[in-house]
């Protein structure tokens, strides 16, 4: 099929932009090219991603635990050892 | 430890590559001091911006609530604000101070420093305008033959570019309608020709300094 000729290239351009600004990747397949495009290996970063995820997920779930640990002691003064030693 | 339980379920080699990606895609509408869509401000990459978007989330810094909506979207809305904010920020408004020697020396970065005299720089991200954008290496009827020519071989490429250039239509819908096509026709179509844009760009300009396939 042949392209028919436009009238003006950069009011085309600005066009495509803005329509192409509506698709962003959002399946797999396409995020890994979008990544290769930017010349970023898509399992390195998904890798060091996931590493950074599961690493805060711990850090969370540790902060959360010593919270509820701490609020219970605070709960339970005759278990506090630490206002027992105060 | 609702929002915990969820997140320990999320598949995040998966949901990191696709938000690094994300990333990437937004990076492109925005003016970065550096010239590039690789090193955006502040030596950061798009992948960095995915990363502390996962982090600051997970961290409970930004408050995901899982009965309010699925993460990804919500990930994706936290590394707009963060692009948002590096755009905005010192680093990336940051203009040196240079001699007549530096200006003829230099390459992009500093023409588009130069450039910024006349207007401000670097625009803000709701006043980009890829018109706007200096031409790299291919003009504009140029890019747009390269677009054509790589699309001639995929006739539901040719045609919806065709209806685009044609009609000079923004919205998929109406693309849609012109042709007799369902928009996830449309939709798909222009996936596949960011990407054939995208390529064009890569191979003109490499990886690196490539200006993306939203200026072709």
């Amino acid at each position: 099929m042949s392209i028919r000729r436009r009238v003006n290239g950069r009011a085309s351009i600005a066009t495509l932009a803005e329509l192409f600004d509506q698709v962003a990747p959002d399946k797999i397949d396409e995020a890994r090219e979008e990544l290769r495009a930017l010349g970023v290996d898509p399992s390195a970063a998904a890798g060091r991603l996931e590493q950074l995820a599961l690493r805060s997920l711990g850090e969370r779930i540790l902060g959360e635990h010593s919270r509820a640990a701490r609020a219970l002691t605070h709960k339970r003064p005759d278990v506090d050892l630490i206002n027992k030693l105060n | 430890m609702n929002a915990v339980k969820e997140l320990l379920r999320v598949d995040w080699a998966e949901t990191g590559m696709k938000l690094a990606a994300y990333a990437a895609f937004r990076s492109r509408n925005l003016s970065w001091r550096t010239g590039s869509y690789v090193a955006l401000a502040k030596g950061l990459m798009p992948d960095d911006i995915a990363a502390q978007a996962i982090v600051s989330v997970i961290g409970g810094e930004r408050k995901w609530e899982p009965e309010r909506g699925p993460l990804l979207p919500f990930l994706k809305r936290v590394v707009d604000s963060l692009l948002n904010h590096l755009a905005l920020s010192s680093d990336n408004q940051r203009i040196e101070r240079l001699s007549q020697d530096d200006w003829l020396s230099y390459g992009d970065e500093r023409t588009a420093l130069q450039d910024g005299d006349k207007d401000s720089w670097p625009p803000r991200p709701a006043d980009f305008d890829a018109t706007g954008v200096p031409e790299s290496g291919l003009d504009a009827d140029e890019r747009i033959d390269r677009l054509a020519e790589a699309a001639k071989g995929t006739p539901e490429l040719a045609e919806v570019l065709n209806a685009i250039l044609e009609f000079n239509e923004a919205r998929p819908r109406l693309i849609a309608l012109r042709i007799g096509k369902p928009v996830n026709h449309i939709n798909n179509c222009l996936k596949r020709l960011r990407r054939l844009a995208l390529k064009i760009s890569t191979d003109v300009e490499g990886p690196a300094a490539s200006r993306g396939a939203i200026h072709l």
